[in-house]
């Protein structure tokens, strides 16, 4: 009963913490509630979206939320990886210094670190970060630190391709999710956006979020304490086992898409890690709509976040991929039934 | 006695030896056995074919040499080997049997005596030694197809020899057509019978719902204990009704788009939270088993018949 009703305390933690996010975005309640689905189910995120979209306002707004050391670094075709790690500068009295870079900076307090338009760096710097994300540890001044509450944040530019190293399929398959952000669609979202002085102040609009409403220094212990305290029953593994299976080969599972040859649509991809992920953040959502067992539901609501980016379509396709992951994903919502 | 006499008394020995070698046993052991198998002897006339089967039996180790046999084709101006088979004519030793096909075409002004000509076969032996047998000829007759009669006239009305053409006997059907009636009687009722229960009944498709009521009437009659199944059918029948699958999330745009459901709306929430905690939280049903089957098959019989009205 303890354990319920830490559960409850956290969840209603976690709702005001949406809450006063959705109050500084506007219209971007999905992308909030994927986010904070991955922090509270320990995962690094891939945002996706167009420039100005509010990407940065919403994660430092996310950030303010837990606490902890916020660091967030721009991506550039000649930043090296220790630049992550040293800051290199002169001092005022003419000498080299050598000081923390982003990374280190914060020390173990780092909870996140904002990595935008990761695909103009370097793929050395890609995996630098790769380590990061998956021990949460670095070299640096000849020794090894450790940054147990880090979430890696990594945006990516969709509009130029020149100049831009593109994230391999291992470095992809390690982001818990991939959220898309979409500027919003209604006219009125549109009108207060542009006219309401509220959200000409991104700075002054972050304040309104209570800094470190969830702690995240027990985050970590929180969210194993919340993977075991939510059930799967065999007919949800075995609905998203089907799942699993209907990614990999939607031909067998008797998905058709227009235009698609789905028999050589799928490259790779749809990774056992990637079902884990899937599982995890299922078990997250089923948590925030209070209830103590996964439902079909849980699955679907992450499902294109933690599977769409980790499904590799033949080079033919590629190209088109954003036009046909979201329908490939629809089909096989709508095609596996569960129980 | 002198040195050639000697010499010639040896060789008339040795010639001795060999005829009586030859005469007693060996030589007859060594001959092609001939069995003819002919046909009738009588009654052909030209155009007829004439099939003649002969049995070969080899002594051990020989092969019938093919080439020593009649080859198919014109044999002289009157007489044709239309074809020419065996059965095993390669092996060594044993049986052969030879089927010859002769077309006559011979048109005798009257009756009178053919023969099929004779000929010679051979086998090779072991040692390439080479034994002989006679194939006899076959003597028959042969009569013309009509009289010869100077002054016919074919065609004519008044001196025309021929006999009208025979009509083509009519045979009595009704047998085997009332057979076939009922044949095509049994299929058909076969074909809608699985079609009505397939639901592929062409103008009359029973919904989900129906199919689902009515699997749910045979689950009811089984012993094993079936309410996941149950469960099953019935969800089957809301996600075939919205074309993808339906959870329980998804039930107000379900009623949105088949209004007719909307006034069982409170049925159908409890149905689809029930499967939820059946199968999702491993909770057992409280009632028992007859009880929830009941219940599903009054749900699915409601939906039939907003199915049927909508």
């Amino acid at each position: 009963m303890q354990g319920d009703s830490r559960l409850a305390d956290w969840r209603a933690r976690a709702l005001r913490l949406e809450e006063q996010v959705n109050s500084v975005m506007v219209s971007q309640a999905y992308a909030v509630r994927r986010m904070l689905i991955a922090v509270f189910a320990r995962g690094h995120v891939l945002l996706e979206g167009d420039v100005g979209v509010g990407k940065t306002t919403l994660l430092r707004a996310m950030a303010r939320g837990l606490g902890g050391g916020y660091e967030r670094l721009e991506g550039t075709v000649d930043l090296m990886p220790s630049d992550l790690a040293y800051h290199t500068y002169i001092d005022e009295d003419g000498k080299p210094r050598v000081e923390p870079g982003p990374v280190l900076r914060h020390g173990e307090s780092l909870a996140t670190f904002f990595f935008n338009e990761i695909n103009r760096a370097r793929p050395q710097v890609h995996s630098l970060l790769l380590r990061l994300m998956a021990e949460r540890s670095m070299n640096a001044f000849n020794r090894e630190h450790h940054f147990p509450h880090l979430l890696v944040f990594a945006d990516r530019n969709r509009v130029e391709r020149e100049e831009t190293f593109e994230l391999p399929a291992a470095a992809r398959d390690r982001f818990f999710m991939e959220i898309g952000i979409a500027a919003p669609e209604t006219r009125e979202a549109r009108r207060a956006l542009m006219f309401d002085p509220k959200f000409h102040d991104a700075d002054a609009l972050i304040e309104s979020v209570d800094k470190g409403l969830v702690d995240y220094t027990a985050l970590n212990a929180f969210a194993s304490e919340l993977q075991n305290a939510i059930s799967v029953s065999e007919t949800l593994q075995n609905y998203a086992l089907d799942l699993w299976q209907a990614m990999r080969d939607p031909a067998a599972a008797g998905i058709q898409l227009e235009d698609v040859d789905v028999n050589t649509l799928i490259a790779g991809g749809g990774s056992p890690r990637g079902m884990s992920m899937m599982i995890r953040a299922a078990r997250v959502n089923a948590w925030l709509a209070e209830r103590d067992m996964v439902v079909p539901e849980d699955i679907r609501a992450v499902f294109a976040e933690t599977a769409g980016h980790r499904l590799f379509f033949n080079p033919i396709y590629e190209l088109r991929r954003d036009e046909i992951i979201g329908r490939l994903l629809d089909a096989a919502l709508a095609r596996i039934a569960a129980p | 006695m002198t040195r050639s006499s000697a010499i010639v008394a040896s060789s008339w020995l040795l010639g001795l030896m060999l005829a009586l070698a030859i005469g007693v046993t060996p030589a007859r052991a060594a001959d092609i056995d001939v069995a003819v198998k002919n046909p009738r002897a009588y009654g052909h006339v030209v155009g007829d074919r004439l099939t003649r089967g002969v049995r070969f039996t080899l002594p051990d180790g020989y092969r019938l040499e093919r080439t020593s046999l009649p080859g198919q084709g014109k044999l002289n101006y009157w007489l044709d080997l239309v074809a020419l088979s065996f059965d095993a004519p390669d092996e060594r030793g044993g049986r052969v049997e030879a089927t010859f096909v002769y077309q006559l075409f011979y048109a005798p002004l009257q009756a009178g005596r053919r023969e099929l000509p004779s000929f010679t076969v051979r086998a090779v032996g072991p040692d390439d030694d080479v034994i002989e047998a006679r194939v006899p000829g076959f003597a028959f007759t042969m009569s013309p197809l009509i009289e010869l009669q100077s002054e016919a006239e074919f065609g004519s009305q008044n001196n025309d020899i021929m006999l009208p053409d025979e009509r083509p006997g009519l045979r009595d059907v009704a047998a085997p057509r009332r057979t076939a009636l009922i044949s095509v009687v049994i299929a058909w009722v076969a074909v809608l019978a699985w079609a009505w229960i397939s639901d592929r009944l062409p103008g009359y498709k029973r919904g989900p719902f129906a199919l689902a009521a009515a699997r749910l009437k045979r689950l009811r009659r089984g012993t094993e204990p079936a309410t996941a199944s149950a469960l099953r059918v019935l969800h089957r029948a809301f996600d075939a009704t919205a074309g993808r699958a339906v959870f329980a999330e998804d039930l107000d745009g379900f009623v949105a788009a088949h209004p007719a459901f909307a006034d069982l709306r409170d049925e159908i929430d409890t149905f689809f939270a029930f499967s939820r905690r059946f199968f999702f939280a491993g909770v057992e049903s409280n009632g028992d088993r007859r009880h929830t089957l009941t219940e599903l098959q009054r749900l699915a019989e409601q939906c039939r018949r907003r199915e049927a009205r909508a």
